[in-house]
């Protein structure tokens, strides 16, 4: 008989505690709205929330310390064509397995330079990859910057907006077009050395892949053109069988695309705020190989079961901060303020752990915002249940025992 | 409450992954200033060789990034002397786990730790540091050094010559220094030789003199610095070094 009442609590805090959450996920559904609709024109907020994700913290802060000796970046600095066709032809003398070149040939009067690289291209054969463009602003492939055929070319898009300031997330694998599938530069990198890797991305059939970031430039060996080129320089052992790539990592800039083919990613030391973009384009491509050859995709969690698992997480605390709230008030704010900070520490570690270990990738803006805001959705949950028994006489566990 | 106490603190007390015991590290690339020095012979260009104990990596403006057998990998940049010892203790931070860098990520962010700097508003030129042996000098050393501050990664040449200035070989760098020694230099032997340095954009340094000495003159040599060290011994330690350099500056000495 004793045992009555105290199920009885129970069953009242677990009830209005699910009332409250639905309440706390309306709060923030509210939330989302009206930042989309009132502050469209004044983005910071938006952009603030939409700027900083999760991963960025864990590919900055806690894990970029990786690296892949299967690929080797060799910087051109401001080579031109014939030199490049030279540069080539010294790195197939040692037998690399792909010889990726990141670099745009578009029709220019370099015949002489335009014929080496033909001879080269030729000489390599099939190691060869070559970037082309697919222009998103005429929803085509830019032929000016194909001029070689007979060739494997990879699209090197890489998702950003027109200003270049947008943080590179992901990629993707394939533009069709007309008929046509035109995969990605790395995808096609990938595909030479290891076309079972490249059948796993191919079966993924998604429109965009998040790229899982090993690390930046230090991740991979990187050698200069003039170390390569240097007179005397006694026989390469470095790329015999190894995945070569090609392009742009520095140097003396000579043209402004040599200066748009950096990128901020998530790697960035300052992943908010103002910073200097972090990564050559040359380095994201190599981080993709990286990715399709290790397998190491990242799965985002559905949203629906994002929201489930959000749901119930956000309903524990709620639960607690019930019981806190009517029975303990007078400690509920100093309680709840450092169980939110422990569980928001608590929730990302076993997130990023998640994440270290499966790969899967859990979205969290709406768990964490819930925990922190629910604590003072509570208050505003109380004036309805005050209201709901005053005026409709609906029994509450805050007006009873509060 | 308690369940989920303990749960965390299990999960917190994760502890860090020891360091993989592997007997070597590789150098997997460095730019810059920086070497190694094992079993006594310095080693310019350290980029894909092995750091093993007992060898000394010294970075002075440069970066070096090592791996480790697992492809972990450690990015040093700060200038100093890393012996096997320090760079293990390097990669036990690397191969800490997540719990770990985690709190010590979260315990930077409560502590604020930022350091206020403020920066050059303006840009350098013509502020290169050399460090070449004088015109003329003495090479009592079995190593030449030639350290030029290559802050714009450009590809500078050094040229020797005979006196009869036929060239005998040259040295390319795109880092900062370019490292002679006994061992690995064919033409080494007694007499005069030329140098000649060349750095893009950067007028031709004009030829200098550097002798290398005999067995006679070495002998000479050791016996006038043994006198040299006896005559400032009484000195405080300051003073005898400064005396000491400046003497091997007088004397044009590369010892």
């Amino acid at each position: 008989m004793a045992k009555k009442p105290e199920h009885s609590v129970k069953l009242k805090i677990w009830t209005e505690s699910f009332l409250a959450s639905i309440l706390v996920f309306g709060v923030i559904w509210l939330l989302f709205y009206i930042i989309n609709i009132t502050f469209k024109p004044f983005n910071y907020v938006a952009k603030a929330l939409k700027e900083v994700q999760l991963t960025d913290i864990y590919f900055s802060k806690l894990h970029n310390d990786n690296a892949d000796t299967n690929i080797i970046l060799v910087n051109i600095e401001d080579l031109d064509r014939s030199g490049i066709a030279r540069l080539i032809n010294i790195i197939n003398s040692d037998c690399p397995k792909v010889i990726a070149i990141d670099v745009f040939f578009s029709k220019h009067p370099d015949k002489a330079g335009d014929s080496l690289l033909a001879d080269a291209f030729l000489s390599a054969g099939s190691k060869i990859v070559l970037a082309e463009f697919y222009n998103p602003q005429t929803n085509k492939p830019d032929t000016a910057y194909k001029i070689f055929n007979n060739y494997d070319y990879g699209h090197a898009d890489l998702p950003n907006n027109e200003d270049g300031t947008e943080v590179v997330r992901d990629f993707t694998p394939m533009i069709k077009y007309n008929g046509r599938e035109m995969w990605a530069f790395s995808a096609m990198v990938a595909r030479k050395y290891s076309p079972e890797r490249f059948d796993a991305l191919k079966a993924r059939n998604n429109q965009e892949e998040l790229i899982n970031y090993i690390g930046d430039i230090n991740s991979y060996a990187r050698v200069s053109y003039s170390e390569i080129m240097q007179p005397g320089q006694k026989a390469l052992t470095l790329f015999k069988d190894k995945i070569v790539i090609l392009g742009f990592a520095g140097g003396k800039c000579r043209t402004t695309d040599d200066m748009e083919d950096l990128f901020y990613t998530p790697v960035n030391p300052h992943y908010y705020g103002r910073a200097h973009p972090d990564m050559f384009g040359m380095v994201i491509h190599a981080n993709i190989v990286s990715m399709i050859l290790k397998g190491s995709y990242i799965h985002v969690l559905p949203n629906w079961l994002v929201i489930l698992i959000s749901f119930i997480i956000v309903y524990l605390h709620v639960a607690f901060f019930v019981w806190l709230f009517v029975k303990k008030h007078i400690w509920y704010h100093l309680s709840v303020k450092l169980i939110q900070l422990f569980s928001f520490s608590l929730i990302l570690l076993l997130i990023f752990y998640l994440f270290r270990l499966t790969s899967v990738l859990i979205y969290t803006k709406y768990m964490l915002l819930g925990v922190i805001l629910s604590a003072d959705i509570l208050y505003f949950y109380e004036a309805l249940a005050l209201f709901g028994n005053k005026w409709l006489g609906i029994k509450s566990f805050f007006v009873n025992h509060h | 409450m308690k369940h989920l106490l303990f749960f965390a603190l299990t999960v917190l007390a994760v502890t860090s992954m020891s360091a993989q015991n592997t007997g070597f590290f590789m150098i997997f690339s460095a730019s810059g200033e920086a070497t190694l020095t094992r079993n006594g012979v310095l080693l310019a260009q350290p980029a894909r060789e092995k750091l093993a104990n007992g060898n000394i990596l010294h970075i002075g403006n440069g970066t070096v990034v090592l791996l480790d057998k697992n492809n972990k990998r450690v990015t040093i940049t700060k200038q100093g002397d890393y012996s096997f010892t320090d760079i293990q203790h390097l990669f036990e931070q690397a191969n800490a786990s997540i719990a770990n860098k985690y709190l010590v990520y979260i315990w930077e962010k409560m502590a604020n730790v930022t350091v206020n700097a403020s920066r050059k508003g303006g840009v350098v030129r013509g502020e290169n540091e050399f460090l070449f042996p004088p015109d003329s000098a003495v090479v009592f050393s079995d190593t030449l050094v030639f350290k030029y501050l290559n802050q714009e990664g450009l590809r500078w040449k050094l040229s020797i010559e005979d006196i009869s200035e036929k060239l005998i070989t040259e040295y390319y760098s795109a880092g900062s220094l370019i490292i002679i020694t006994k061992p690995a230099a064919n033409w080494w032997k007694p007499g005069t030789f030329k140098w000649n340095l060349n750095i893009p954009g950067e007028k031709s340094s004009g030829p200098c003199l550097f002798t290398i000495a005999d067995a006679a003159a070495r002998k000479a040599f050791l016996t006038e610095w043994k006198q040299i060290t006896e005559a400032v011994s009484g000195l405080p330690k300051e003073e005898q070094e400064k005396t000491l350099k400046l003497i091997i500056e007088l004397k044009k000495w590369v010892p």
